[in-house]
């Protein structure tokens, strides 16, 4: 009799535990993408990055976007090149899409694979490390993105008719609140 | 010793003088030991050597479309056309030469801005062109050739033809990576093609059939990715992250202001470079201008240099003037201190020419630059160091 209390507990409460859905919160981020120019080093910073993670079956699915418009590099003239060369009005939003395992939050380190959209374009990174630390209910993520203005077919801007080089590594430093 | 071996370079010389240079895309003399393929730069190298030393001449050099074999032919051996055709050559690498130096000095001539481009002419830009077949040999038309220069980033792309072939022209020297795309074929990549000074033929590029990589996968091409966003329903979206409909809706309008904007401040841009040359040289020119002892051909030529700086200083002005502002935008950074400075050179570019004209005709009628007019001087330098720290504050980071 216990035996069979017992299966059916089971049988409810497997799926149950398999259908639950947890959630994800972009709650700080700072994202930065550095220009290297013959004359100037430069950095775009946004700290405007909305995002938010969906749990199901053991699978999280990502979605981070940041306007375009929302990276600051301490220059307004600067900013409005940027945002014209990367067709930042006309796709207003850098959106970074991913898929990690839940227990990815345990780990020390994690390998995602990027899909973002930018300039119209979209472009696959794989398995970018990042590193994780867990604080409570919220995890910090930091890691470099090894974007290229070639990767979005974006003609790289110039000053004083020199080109910028074509790396643009963005930095990321996010926290995560697990709801 | 030493006169010894420049006899024998001499000897040498007149060897190779004698000998014979064959132009044709398919020699096939007996005579003709080896076959060095070189560039343009390897061309001029193997004439260096020829002349200097015991060089017997054989060589194959790259020179536009002729592919031109040096072989150890007597002369008397030569047909008279080839003999028409190593004159010419050697004409043509002299006039060659020549264009070399002349653009030189062109560049020169001309502004910092416009040097890269004419550099390049000068080197002399090269074209890349192909075929793209498929796995039997046909031409694959319609495909996509992404070319970009290793060494700057830069990218161009082209679409191939009917006849699957593709070309590239305009391309400034350097090793380019290739990539291939075409629907229904798996993207091609050829990692470094190197284009000189010259037409570049690359071999055919064969596609092997497969599945198409588009630029934006659909879900379910997302979801075959090892590691990719699921297409599920639990996905979140744009909607879900608290995004306003103007944040994520495109302005085509205000792209169009953008790129009018930064088109107009290149040229902005250019002719401050530009500008900066005569003003300079009117700086300069001023020293030998004004004093007790000037000529008048030297105030002419300061009044020369000042005209032409103050019409490209306009032309400047108007393109930086013109250039559309964009709604909402709050300045920051150098760009306020660039426009801080605009406001004194800017009327230090109206009233310099003003005073100079009334210090000119006093200089002329034989009095001493007095009054108002002797402001010239000092208004100039304070216009040409506001001129100089606008450029510098977009030029240099402090």
């Amino acid at each position: 009799m216990n035996k069979r209390i017992l299966a059916a507990l089971l049988l409810v409460t497997v799926p149950a535990f398999a259908g639950a859905d947890s959630q994800w919160v972009l709650q700080q981020s700072t994202l930065s993408y550095h220009v290297s120019h013959p004359l100037h080093q430069t950095e775009g910073v946004s700290h405007a990055a909305k995002g938010k993670g969906v749990c199901h079956a053991g699978q999280c699915d990502f979605l981070i976007a940041v306007p375009v418009k929302s990276f600051d590099s301490g220059d307004s003239n600067r900013d409005l090149h940027m945002l014209q060369v990367t067709r930042g009005a006309e796709f207003p939003l850098v959106t970074v899409r991913t898929r990690l395992p839940e227990s990815a939050a345990a780990s020390a380190t994690i390998n995602a694979d990027l899909e973002i959209q930018f300039a119209g374009q979209t472009a696959q990174y794989k398995q970018i490390p990042f590193k994780v630390e867990a604080q409570g209910g919220e995890t910090h993520i930091t890691g470099t993105i090894p974007a290229t203005l070639t990767d979005f077919q974006i003609d790289p801007p110039s000053l004083l008719t020199m080109p910028v080089k074509n790396d643009i590594p963005v930095r990321v430093d996010m926290t995560w609140h697990q709801q | 010793m030493q006169d010894a071996q420049e006899s024998e370079r001499s000897r040498a010389y007149y060897e190779v003088e004698d000998h014979g240079m064959v132009a044709t895309p398919d020699h096939d003399r007996d005579d003709v030991e080896e076959i060095i393929p070189v560039n343009r730069r390897g061309m001029r190298q193997l004439f260096w050597e020829m002349n200097k030393s015991s060089s017997s001449g054989k060589g194959t050099v790259m020179l536009r479309t002729y592919r031109v074999l040096v072989a150890h032919i007597p002369h008397e051996a030569m047909a008279p056309s080839e003999r028409v055709r190593w004159r010419m050559l050697r004409k043509a690498f002299r006039n060659r030469r020549q264009c070399c130096v002349l653009g030189v000095v062109f560049c020169v001539c001309l502004s910092v801005a416009f040097a890269p481009p004419l550099m390049a002419q000068a080197a002399g830009m090269g074209a890349l062109t192909g075929k793209l077949v498929d796995a039997s040999g046909h031409p694959v038309a319609n495909a996509t050739v992404t070319a970009t220069n290793i060494d700057n980033g830069q990218v161009r792309s082209a679409t191939t033809g009917t006849d699957g072939s593709y070309k590239f022209e305009g391309l400034p020297p350097g090793n380019y990576r290739l990539k291939f795309e075409a629907a229904g074929f798996k993207t091609l990549e050829l990692p470094s093609a190197a284009v000189d000074g010259t037409e570049t033929a690359l071999p055919d590029e064969k596609l092997e059939a497969g599945e198409t990589i588009p630029a934006n996968p659909s879900p379910v091409q997302q979801e075959n990715l090892p590691n990719a966003p699921s297409s599920s329903k639990t996905e979140p979206t744009l909607a879900d992250l608290g995004l306003s409909p103007e944040q994520t809706q495109g302005n085509a309008r205000e792209q169009a202001l953008l790129d009018k904007r930064t088109h107009m401040l290149k040229i902005h841009q250019r002719m401050g470079l530009i500008t900066t040359g005569p003003l300079i040289a009117t700086v300069i020119a001023s020293m030998g201008a004004g004093g007790k002892s000037t000529s008048t051909a030297s105030r002419d030529l300061h009044v020369a240099l000042g005209s032409l700086t103050g019409d490209l200083y306009g032309i400047t002005a108007y393109y930086a003037i013109r250039a559309p502002r964009i709604p909402g935008t709050k300045k920051r950074g150098p760009i306020k201190f660039h426009e801080a400075m605009a406001w004194i050179h800017g009327p230090g570019m109206i009233l310099t020419p003003i005073l100079g004209a009334m210090a000119f005709n006093q200089k002329s009628n034989g009095e001493k630059v007095h009054g108002i007019a002797s402001a010239h001087g000092p208004v100039a330098i304070v216009t040409a160091g506001a001129f100089g720290a606008a450029l510098l504050s977009v030029s240099v980071k402090f």
